[in-house]
């Protein structure tokens, strides 16, 4: 199973003065779902064109199957493609859609209508086939999309952004669709998204990529436990921040002296050395709450400023000592009065630290421009 | 439902126009104004045409007849002219489509530098008076022996249609959405595959609609005929005007009602067909 499908091989690409890839390397093994996660402008969909042939590499191969394809034109590559705007041919009933690679392959009719309708029943489409494209929901087009691209059991299939023009609860519905048709055909398939939670949810392994380069690549677990740089970190999972400074480096651990306390936390790549300025991350579902406990010198006190029911838990939104606003999550056991002081704990082993002066710029990358990163205590 | 009709109710009430009836009165009379302005004329042709006797004041003609139109037919030699304008329409057609298509695809889809001027100078047959471009046409056509073929008055004539087509067709190609090729080109269809199944049924409607145009323009074309034209092309337009010219009213009004029919009908055809939609739906089974 470890055998390499697909293969990107130092990509290289710019359009004019804007450099959209600065050399990437993926390797996407038979039957997994890569996806290649990250804001707009990062890069991702240049490198998905590069695949598709949409697009030549200024440098760098794309190798397919063992093949290199660099030079192959898009028709002859034998993948699926699922577009973002569905891009299905507006003068063709939803089965001639899903007909048509069948047909550029000289399919005879009966076996492509077999085929086809077969494809059309998959998708949950059945009884709609003699319908238009401008005829159906969004939704549905999307199922013809995905019908079409997987109808001649391409060995990959790719999606671009394939649920981004759809409704949130539409995207739910279609992200199981997606997973439940990869489990039955089992392709190999790239992913491109910005929304991590779809990341996270279908992906055997995650590319993080920004400006270009691709910071991590690991499974879910990995990208959203163990983030690599603070891109990652800020960028999945939308975590709390805190800034404080390196007091010392030791094995891959970071002690970092906060204005409260000193926490004890993992590194990645770029940890801050010690007596420079540090930037924490901790989600909001590994901050505890400490009352009752001692005045720990592990322990953060902030006023509750504001909750938000979820359902099965809490958001608490909460302000710290020196106004940084953090998000915890609670089981319900847990109620907090608003305006209320409690006492905070970093669940062990839960922060994560980055040296301040590289994590600055990542972090405003990953994050819209108006939540400013906190300045160190001294600035 | 009814809870917020009755707090809208109020809301709307107008004041109440002093003259109710001025504004319908002027738009009708405004309306045939235009129509007797734009109607009138046909029905001089027709009358005189269909009529004999119709002198001085009289309102209709003393009988009616078909006689101009026997005349019209034995004298002029109408089914051969008929023959001339179609064959030069088709001509001009094709002429305008194989040259109008690929530039309009050109100006459409490609980064060609100064389009905007490239689109004026498409334009500039139609700007420029036609005797104009006449004079100079008919100097190159002696010269190349085009004067009295086929295909030197439909030459001349695709001048003038080429510009419909070229600007129908550069509106047409820049609706299609690239991303529909790049789907073509990924289900595993080369540029041709694509080309005939995916660009051609698109661009249909665009297609059928500078067809027409182009066919039109060339039936109607008069100017540009005249000094092209010879005895074995002999087009209705300029049959009409020998007619007038010969003395013959009634018979250029029965050839004229001639010339009508195939504009008509094309209108028709243009009323009904060219909607989009209507295109698509035709190419179902495709």
């Amino acid at each position: 199973m470890s055998e390499t499908m697909i293969e990107l091989r130092g990509m290289v690409k710019g359009f004019g003065d804007f450099v959209a890839l600065r050399g990437i390397d993926l390797e996407v093994r038979r039957g997994e779902l890569v996806t290649l996660l990250g804001p707009s402008g990062c890069g991702k969909t240049t490198a998905l064109r590069c695949v598709t042939g949409g697009l030549r590499p200024d440098a760098g191969e794309v190798w397919i199957d063992g093949q290199n394809v660099t030079d192959v034109p898009t028709h002859r590559r034998n993948i699926g493609l699922v577009f973002q705007n569905f891009a299905l041919f507006p003068h063709l009933s939803v089965l001639d859609n899903v007909a048509y690679p069948l047909r550029v392959r000289g399919v005879s009719r009966a076996e492509r209508h077999r085929r086809a309708m077969e494809t059309v029943t998959m998708v949950g489409l059945k009884g709609l086939e003699d319908r238009f494209p401008r005829e159906m929901s969004g939704g549905q087009q999307q199922r013809v999309g995905l019908a079409r691209a997987v109808v001649y059991q391409p060995t990959i299939v790719l999606f671009d952004e394939p649920l981004s023009n759809l409704d949130a609860k539409l995207r739910l519905e279609m992200r199981e669709e997606i997973a439940a048709l990869k489990a039955r055909l089992g392709f190999t398939a790239i992913y491109v998204t910005h929304d991590q939670e779809e990341a996270l949810s279908l992906s055997d392994r995650i590319a993080v990529m920004e400006g270009g380069v691709v910071h991590q690549i690991g499974t879910p677990t990995e990208v959203y436990t163990t983030p690599r740089t603070a891109f990652v970190a800020a960028f999945v999972g939308n975590p709390n921040r805190l800034v404080g400074q390196c007091v010392e480096l030791q094995d891959g651990r970071a002690t970092v002296q906060t204005g409260r306390g000193r926490l004890s936390c993992s590194t990645g790549a770029n940890p801050p050395v010690a007596g420079a300025d540090a930037v924490v991350f901790v989600r909001p579902e590994d901050i505890q709450i400490a009352d009752g406990a001692p005045d720990a010198s592990d322990t953060l006190l902030a006023r509750v400023t504001r909750a938000a029911f979820l359902g099965d838990r809490t958001e608490y939104s909460v302000e710290l000592d020196d106004h940084t606003q953090w998000r915890l999550r609670l089981e319900h056991d847990h109620h907090l009065a608003m305006g209320a002081t409690v006492r905070l704990r970093v669940a062990p082993g839960a922060a994560r630290a980055f040296a301040y002066v590289i994590a600055l710029a990542e972090v405003a990358a990953a994050t819209d421009p108006d939540a400013a990163m906190p300045a160190p205590a001294h600035a | 439902m009814s809870t917020v009709s009755l707090r809208v109710t109020p809301a709307v009430t107008r004041r109440a126009p002093r003259f109710p009836q001025l504004g319908r009165i002027v738009a009708y009379t405004f309306l045939l104004a235009f129509l007797l302005y734009v109607v009138s004329p046909f029905v001089a042709i027709l009358t005189m045409a269909f009529g004999q006797g119709w002198f001085g004041g009289r309102l209709f003609p003393e009988t009616f007849t078909l006689r101009w139109f026997e005349w019209a037919v034995n004298v002029t030699h109408i089914p051969q002219v008929l023959g001339n304008s179609f064959l030069i329409a088709a001509l001009c057609v094709l002429i305008s489509l194989v040259i109008g298509v690929p530039t309009a695809w050109a100006i459409a889809r490609r980064r060609i530098p100064a389009k905007s001027l490239l689109l004026t100078l498409v334009l500039l047959p139609k700007t420029i008076p036609p005797i104009t471009f006449a004079l100079g046409a008919s100097r190159e056509f002696y010269a190349l022996h085009l004067v009295n073929t086929h295909i030197g008055v439909a030459l001349a004539h695709a001048v003038l249609a080429m510009p419909f087509v070229v600007l129908i067709m550069t509106a047409t190609f820049e609706g299609l959405d690239e991303r529909v090729f790049e789907a073509g080109r990924v289900c595993g269809g080369n540029w041709r595959r694509n080309a005939v199944h995916l660009a051609l049924p698109m661009a249909l409607p665009g297609l059928m609609a500078a067809t027409l145009f182009a066919l039109i323009t060339s039936l109607n074309e008069f100017t540009l005929t005249l000094v092209t034209y010879g005895p074995g092309t002999l087009t209705l337009t300029v049959q009409t005007y020998l007619a007038i010219g010969d003395g013959f009213q009634e018979v250029a009004s029965a050839i004229s009602v001639i010339l009508l029919l195939p504009s008509l009908a094309l209108l028709v055809l243009i009323q009904r067909q060219i909607r989009p939609e209507a295109i698509l739906g035709g190419v179902k089974g495709l």
